[in-house]
């Protein structure tokens, strides 16, 4: 169904479209309900493919659309920002040489981990990433805004969980390894 | 090719939706994708896509950009 990547966009036009019209149009609340359950399950199936770039495409594409939907109430093109670090550096993180320069150079003051560690950069910037999503879902969404918010969340940790196994098989410090010794 | 640049009015582009994502569930893909392509797609969501894919590919695939062009001009179209 994905076309170019433009598919779920489209999705989230057509919920902001019956976002904006729930209050004069009954049919909206409906419409945008299903739509937002649909999406979630564009992430879910993201998560279970293990496809990261998609995930990150989804979270940033939702980012816009809450943008939309919190215009002026939030400075979500800061977060938009952040995302795009967060994706770039876990592009980079792919590299070994990199990873292991960066973690010899961080931890060169206390010796190298024997344990696996959790990479700190990845880590707050996702924690940082899934408080606001809690934020613009406000303290009562409705059962599909709740869903849509709370699977966003949970594909941030699944991408910092992934990342962290990644990080810790590149410093040989994964727990297959340790498991192993 | 152009650019495709219809206006709706919101609730037009609502219900342009509402069409999209019924023929998707009927199992009448084609038509569904047709319909799917007049939705006026969010300036921002527009945009992420250009750079994704390249405005040349956004301008082929056909998806409306009215939206897009009211909130950044129409040289957006060619940057």
């Amino acid at each position: 169904m994905e076309k170019n990547g433009s598919t779920h966009k489209s999705l989230l036009t057509t919920a902001l479209h019956s976002y904006k019209l729930v209050e004069i149009r009954s049919q909206d609340k409906k419409q945008y309900s299903k739509v937002l359950k649909t999406y979630a399950t564009l992430i879910t199936k993201a998560m279970a493919d293990k496809d990261i770039p998609t995930l990150f495409a989804l979270e940033k594409d939702a980012q816009e659309f809450d943008y939309n939907v919190a215009k002026g109430k939030d400075k979500r093109r800061d977060s938009m920002n952040v995302l795009d670090d967060l994706q770039d550096y876990w592009a980079k993180c792919h590299d070994e040489n990199f990873v292991i320069a960066k973690f010899a150079k961080s931890h060169g003051g206390i010796g190298k981990s024997t344990k696996a560690i959790k990479d700190g950069t990845m880590t707050n910037g996702i924690i940082s990433q899934c408080r606001k999503i809690s934020i613009i879902a406000g303290a009562k969404p409705n059962p599909a805004e709740d869903l849509f918010y709370s699977k966003r969340q949970a594909a941030l940790r699944f991408i910092d969980k992934e990342h962290n196994q990644m990080i810790n098989q590149h410093l040989g410090l994964s727990k297959e390894k340790e498991m192993g010794r | 090719m152009q650019p495709n640049l219809r206006e709706y009015t919101l609730e037009e582009s609502a219900d342009l939706g509402f069409k999209w994502i019924e023929l998707e569930e009927a199992g009448m893909h084609e038509e569904a994708e047709l319909v799917r392509l007049e939705i006026p797609l969010l300036p921002g969501l527009a945009n992420n896509l250009k750079h994704e894919i390249g405005m040349q590919a956004v301008i082929q695939s056909g998806i409306n950009l009215s939206e897009a062009v009211k909130e950044y001009g129409k040289e957006w179209l060619n940057a």
